[in-house]
């Protein structure tokens, strides 16, 4: 079908007029006019058309009435494989519905008729191909949004429109996925394994496997705990049996009386054994006496020997001492006199010394009091000089002390006088000079002193010259200040040398100067003297006469001193008076140490003799009479031979006693594994007894548990449990099996189902998304999920731009399908894309080209500058009064 | 004529652990009023004793209760004579068991504690008590003793007479004991089915039957001995309660499964005292085999206890059963999938078997949702 004109009479705001839309082509026709300009009335009007039954009131219908009223008329040609042909229909005051041949005028049918031949047309009403390809004003759905029951019918329809579609191009999609019953299948099957099994196929708590598989477990424990009984009691009882045999074996007689024999013979041994043991005891002890005996036989006779042998060494010694205490004494004496020779040479030593020593003593003061003389008169002379030198210095100390002016007096007056001869020039250059100059005797005098020839005199103040033959001449120097200052100064230093030259003691200064010349003249004698003196008499006057007096007193007593040897022989004779004395006096030592040593040694030698004499007496005494000697040896050889022989006998005796001994250890060891086989027989019998009471006991309460019967029963269980878990497992496996098999086989199904959508569909959204992919749902027969770059997106999570675009694709898409199954509907667009951007508005407007090569696509909007970039044909809209 | 009911294998206290609810104690109680049964048939027989070669007991410590009540139904029958023979399970090294069993014997109950010959009125019994539960050598030379030429002589013993091992068992009972040692008749026990040895030597089998390894009814033997020397003449008498059948099921394609196993059955009057095991083998197409269960699950509940073990049975392939699941589209892909993988050899018999349970799961609830 393809919509060719398009008329709406007496609709919204064409009250009273016809609007019309001429010559729509095919591919693409754009009606772009602003809002409220009626582009939504053409859309609602043209649905109406398609879709209201011409009786209807309904609220689309009386949606189209203008507010003047009236009836409302519209009317669309459409062309058809048949032809050409125009549908028209009147609502409200007027209802009329009317299909007509284009071609010929003719109509076709009226009303009722024709609205089931506009039903046909649309076939499935708003669900139908015709439905499914009107998109309204921002419509993102895929599906018509009617609510309540009408829109559930749309949906079903359009479902079932889009089945059919499918069905033709792929086949029924129950048939591809088993439909209902490949559900119900799927689902009895996932609810059987579910009952059996975790999603990761493990037994599932509280499901019968899980159930299975514990109550194997709980057996298995339980048959363990029960074997180990049925094995503790089967113990038991073959523990019982052997317990009872051997208490049975214990009992016999015969091996009871073996037993007693046994012990019997064994005592009797031990008695035996223990009378032997004492007979050899007391040969023991007899042997034991002879030996002693023996022993004391052999001492005598040693004894014997040992006294006769320390007789004969005593008196040896006894003789050898008496010859060490005549040595000694000889050596005693010897000394004695050796020591008395030593002492006289002493004595003659000493006297010999003490001369010596008197001689050299006057020697010496002889020639101490020639010396002395000697000497004196030296130091006479010296003390002569050094006196006369002493008087010398007194007389120059006392020119000195008349002489005052010393050389810092003299000082003092030459400055003085030097003072006073500048005082004087200075005075003398102030003053006016006269010199005169006489050619004849007469001369000038001042104040009666005439002056002398060519000698300048200065004139001070008023002076009155006396000019003999003409009178005298006042001469006035002026100048009175300066004068009388200079002069002033001359006074004072007038004065000053005066009072030095006072305190000199002289009168003027050449005065001074001869009593300075003649006190240096004293200074240099005074010193001269000194330091003679100091050279005759270094510590002084005093001290060389104090010598003098004491070499005159020493020389005194050189003439008594006359006939005295010479000091310096004496004193060698002397010295080696000395030695001698000293070699005598050590001498006399050593003979006297020496006599001391053989005192001592004679003492020794006495006393020695004198023991070595008692020894001899005790040896003798201890021997006793010498005529009783040869008997008593006699007996003592005689009784060691007694004494051997009975040891022999005895040695012999106990020997025989000893070599016939039983070995005690043996029948001790005998009697007591007789007595022990004894008593263990009976011991073990009681621990048989008590062990066979114990058993019984263990027995009794595993019998009375049925421990064996109970084992048999839970094995058995055991094996039936076995067998039912093994049975589950295979259940959930073939069940498992089952679900793959079946979601696989669905997934198939459903792949090649989709194929032909998909083929128009994805290349479209190719040019929206790149690698895009589209998941359809096989109940809705619509899209489902969009998948880009890997991720996949459920459709009602996308953004509303995308959805749109998506609704509108898919449309073109089924729009493209029908057409290819021979059912050519136009795609009616009301102001679509409202969601979508510039950018892809663009390519959205690229997918529409890319259909409407085929597909009729009429699009209204009122986005004239958006949709100035479709391209295709613009619709006029022409409008008449009626 | 001396006569005696053989019988032998009570095993009084069998616990039967592998079956669920309430059988065991079905099957116990079964066991011990065998010896009731025992005793009836002994009398409508004329028998004057009952012989039990071996295996009265389960077990060798039997629970008190147990013990007690076989010892009260045998002094109950205090107009027969009992001799029991030590066997393989209450051997002589169950100490306790005979030691309680001496206390507590009643007057009319013997007990073979050693081969010492038993006399029995009419009759002298050799018995050949199992000394160990494997013994490991032949016993029944004892059996030689002299007794009383004017009397028939009856040996008892209990053991095998054959087996299968290479290099023979030391401890087998010669098949021709009974000539050997000179005895009219040679009571057996340790196997459970009836079983004729030699004309003078028989295995009685179970009185109450046990298991599923022994065809025909559990039964005991009544002898008649005419005096020494004479040939026995052997009855057997039926004793069980409970019957325990094997039925195996060989199909074939296209065989009605249902109606061969409705052949197989026992009449519903008989069932609720059957325990029957199924085993079927061959082939069968899903359809087939789901009717085959079907039916088995039908009949299922007619038995006191019900086993079929369908393992065995191969899977033929029938286009019909993948048509019924589905002509075409996803459930008949994964039909196809199962059926190949199913018959691939490539996979392990195990994989195989799943991906066969799974087909088969499909196939059931495919029809179910159909």
């Amino acid at each position: 079908m393809k919509l060719r004109a398009l008329a709406l009479t007496n609709v919204r705001r064409f009250a009273g007029q016809t609007a019309r839309i001429d010559d729509i082509g095919d591919g693409i026709t754009v009606l772009a006019a602003p809002n409220e300009s009626g582009k939504s009335t053409f859309f609602d009007a043209l649905h109406a058309l398609f879709f209201q039954p011409y009786g209807s009131r309904a609220r689309e219908v009386r949606a189209l009435q203008p507010h003047s009223g009236g009836a409302v008329s519209v009317a669309a040609e459409v062309e058809l494989p048949q032809g050409r042909f125009r549908l028209e229909k009147t609502w409200l005051s007027r209802k009329s519905a009317r299909v007509t041949d284009a071609a010929t005028g003719r109509v076709l049918a009226q009303d009722d008729e024709a609205e089931a031949w506009i039903g046909r047309l649309v076939e499935g009403g708003l669900g139908g191909p015709a439905g499914l390809l009107w998109v309204r004003q921002g419509v993102t759905g895929l599906d018509p949004a009617g609510q309540g029951a009408a829109g559930r019918r749309d949906w079903e329809s359009g479902l079932e429109a889009r089945r059919d579609l499918m069905s033709t191009l792929a086949g029924e999609i129950d048939m591809m996925t088993g439909g209902r019953r490949m559900d119900q299948v799927l689902a009895a099957c996932r609810d059987e394994l579910a009952e059996l099994a975790t999603a990761t196929g493990r037994p599932r708590a509280g499901g019968p496997w899980k159930a299975a598989e514990d109550e194997v477990a709980a057996l298995e424990a339980e048959r363990a705990a029960l074997a180990a009984k049925v094995d503790e009691l089967s113990g038991a009882l073959a523990e019982r049996r052997r317990a009872e045999e051997e208490r049975a074996r214990l009992d016999e007689p015969a091996e009871r009386e073996a037993r007693e024999a046994a012990l019997a013979r064994a005592r009797q041994a031990m008695k035996a054994g223990e009378a032997h043991a004492a007979r050899l005891e007391a040969a023991e002890r007899d042997l034991k006496i002879a030996a002693l005996e023996q022993e004391a036989a052999e001492d005598a006779a040693a004894a014997l020997a040992a006294r006769d042998r320390a007789l004969g060494e005593a008196r040896e010694a006894a003789e050898t001492a008496a010859a060490d205490e005549r040595a000694a004494q000889a050596r005693f004496e010897s000394a004695a006199r050796k020591d008395a020779a030593t002492a006289e040479a002493l004595a003659a030593a000493e006297a010999a010394l003490a001369r010596l020593r008197a001689e050299h003593a006057r020697a010496q003061r002889a020639a101490l009091a020639r010396a002395a003389a000697e000497r004196l008169a030296e130091m006479r002379a010296r003390l002569d000089k050094a006196e006369a030198q002493a008087r010398a210095r007194a007389a120059a100390q006392a020119q000195i002390a008349a002489a005052p002016v010393d050389a810092a007096a003299m000082a003092g007056i030459e400055a003085a006088a030097d003072t006073l001869d500048r005082a004087r020039a200075r005075r003398d250059a102030l003053a006016v000079t006269v010199t005169p100059a006489y050619s004849g005797d007469a001369r000038v005098t001042l104040d009666g002193t005439a002056l002398a020839e060519g000698a300048a005199l200065a004139l001070h103040g008023r002076a009155r010259l006396d000019l003999p033959g003409i009178g005298a001449l006042v001469i006035d120097t002026g100048g009175r200040g300066a004068e009388d200052k200079a002069a002033a100064a001359c006074e004072a230093a007038e004065a000053a040398l005066r009072g030095l030259l006072q305190t000199a003691g002289v009168a003027d200064l050449a005065g001074a100067r001869a009593a300075r010349a003649a006190r240096e003249e004293a200074e240099a004698a005074e010193k001269l003297a000194g330091a003679v003196l100091a050279s005759l008499a270094p510590e002084g006057l005093e001290a060389l006469r104090a010598e003098v007096s004491e070499l005159d007193l020493a020389a005194g007593g050189a003439e008594q001193e006359a006939d005295a040897g010479d000091p310096a022989a004496l004193a060698e004779a002397m010295a080696q008076a000395e030695t001698a004395h000293e070699a005598a006096r050590t001498a006399r030592e050593a003979a006297r140490r020496a006599l001391g040593a053989d005192e001592r040694q004679l003492a020794e030698a006495r006393t020695g003799h004198r023991l070595a004499q008692g020894r001899v007496a005790e040896a003798g005494a201890a021997l006793g009479p010498a005529d009783a000697h040869s008997d008593r040896r006699e007996a003592a050889a005689q009784r060691r031979t007694r004494a051997a022989e009975t040891l022999r006998k005895q040695t012999a005796a106990r020997d025989g006693l000893a070599a016939a001994a039983p070995d005690m250890a043996n029948l001790r060891a005998e009697l007591a594994r007789a007595e022990g086989a004894v008593a263990a027989a009976a011991a073990r019998a009681k621990t048989l007894s008590d062990k066979v009471l114990e058993l019984d006991g263990l027995i009794r309460a595993r019998a009375e548990d049925g421990v064996e019967e109970r084992l048999a029963e839970v094995s058995g269980r055991l094996d039936a449990a076995h067998d039912r878990a093994a049975r589950y497992t295979r259940e959930a496996a073939a069940l498992g099996r089952l679900e793959t098999a079946l979601t696989d086989a669905r997934r198939a199904a459903r792949d090649t189902y989709f194929e032909p959508v998909k083929r128009e569909l994805l290349p479209l959204l190719s040019l929206l998304h790149e690698a895009a992919d589209i998941r359809l749902d096989d109940a809705s027969l619509l899209p489902a999920a969009l998948t880009r770059n890997g991720q996949e997106e459920p459709l009602d999570i996308l953004s509303g731009g995308t959805a749109e675009q998506v609704a509108i694709l898919t449309r073109l898409a089924f729009a493209r399908l029908f057409d290819r199954a021979g059912q050519t509907v136009p795609v009616i667009l009301d102001d679509a894309l409202v969601h979508t951007d510039d950018d892809r508005i663009e390519r959205m407007f690229a997918a529409l080209h890319r259909v409407a090569g085929e597909q009729q696509i009429i699009v209204f909007t009122c986005r004239n500058r958006a949709f100035s970039r479709l391209g295709g044909s613009e619709a006029r809209v022409a409008v008449e009064a009626v | 004529m001396f006569r005696v009911l053989h019988t032998s294998d009570l095993h009084l206290g069998k616990p039967f652990g592998r079956f669920g609810g309430d059988l065991p104690a079905l099957l116990r109680e079964a066991r011990y009023q065998a010896l009731g049964r025992l005793a009836e048939a002994a009398r409508a027989g004329g028998a004057q004793a009952i012989v039990l070669a071996g295996d009265t007991f389960d077990a060798e410590t039997p629970a008190p209760a147990t013990l007690r009540h076989a010892l009260q139904a045998i002094a109950e029958a205090d107009d027969l004579s009992w001799v029991i023979l030590p066997g393989n399970h209450d051997s002589l090294a169950a100490s306790d068991l005979w030691r309680r069993i001496a206390a507590e014997r009643p007057a009319n109950l013997h007990v073979a504690l050693d081969p010492a010959p038993v006399a029995l009125g009419g009759a002298v019994v050799l018995p050949a008590p199992c000394t160990a539960r494997r013994p490991g050598r032949d016993l029944t030379g004892a059996l030689d003793a002299e007794t009383d030429p004017g009397l028939p002589r009856i040996g008892l013993a209990h053991g095998a007479v054959t087996d299968f091992s290479e290099e023979g068992d030391p401890a087998l009972i010669p098949p021709d004991r009974a000539e050997r040692s000179g005895l009219d008749y040679l009571a057996l026990g340790d196997w459970h089915g009836q079983m004729r040895i030699g004309p003078r030597t028989w295995y009685s089998g179970t009185p109450e039957a046990d298991s599923f390894k022994h065809d025909g009814a559990a039964a005991a033997l009544l002898v008649g001995i005419a005096g020494p020397g004479a040939v026995p003449e052997i009855t057997p008498v039926a004793t069980g309660a409970y019957d325990w059948r094997a039925v195996a099921l060989e199909l074939l394609p296209g065989e009605d499964g249902a109606a061969r196993l409705a052949a197989a059955l026992p009449p519903a009057g008989r069932r609720r005292m059957t325990l029957l095991r199924l085993r079927a083998s061959g082939r069968l197409s899903l359809a087939a085999r789901g009717a085959l269960e079907a039916a088995i699950g039908a009949a299922r509940d007619d038995f006191g206890w019900f086993e079929a073990d369908l393992s065995a049975l191969g899977l033929e392939r029938a286009v019909e059963d993948l048509d019924d699941i589905d002509r075409a589209g996803a459930l008949r892909r994964a039909a196809e999938d199962l059926w190949d993988e199913a018959g691939n050899p490539a996979l392990s018999a195990e994989d195989r078997e799943v991906a066969r349970a799974a087909l088969a799961r499909l196939y059931a609830l495919a029809t179910e949702q159909a």
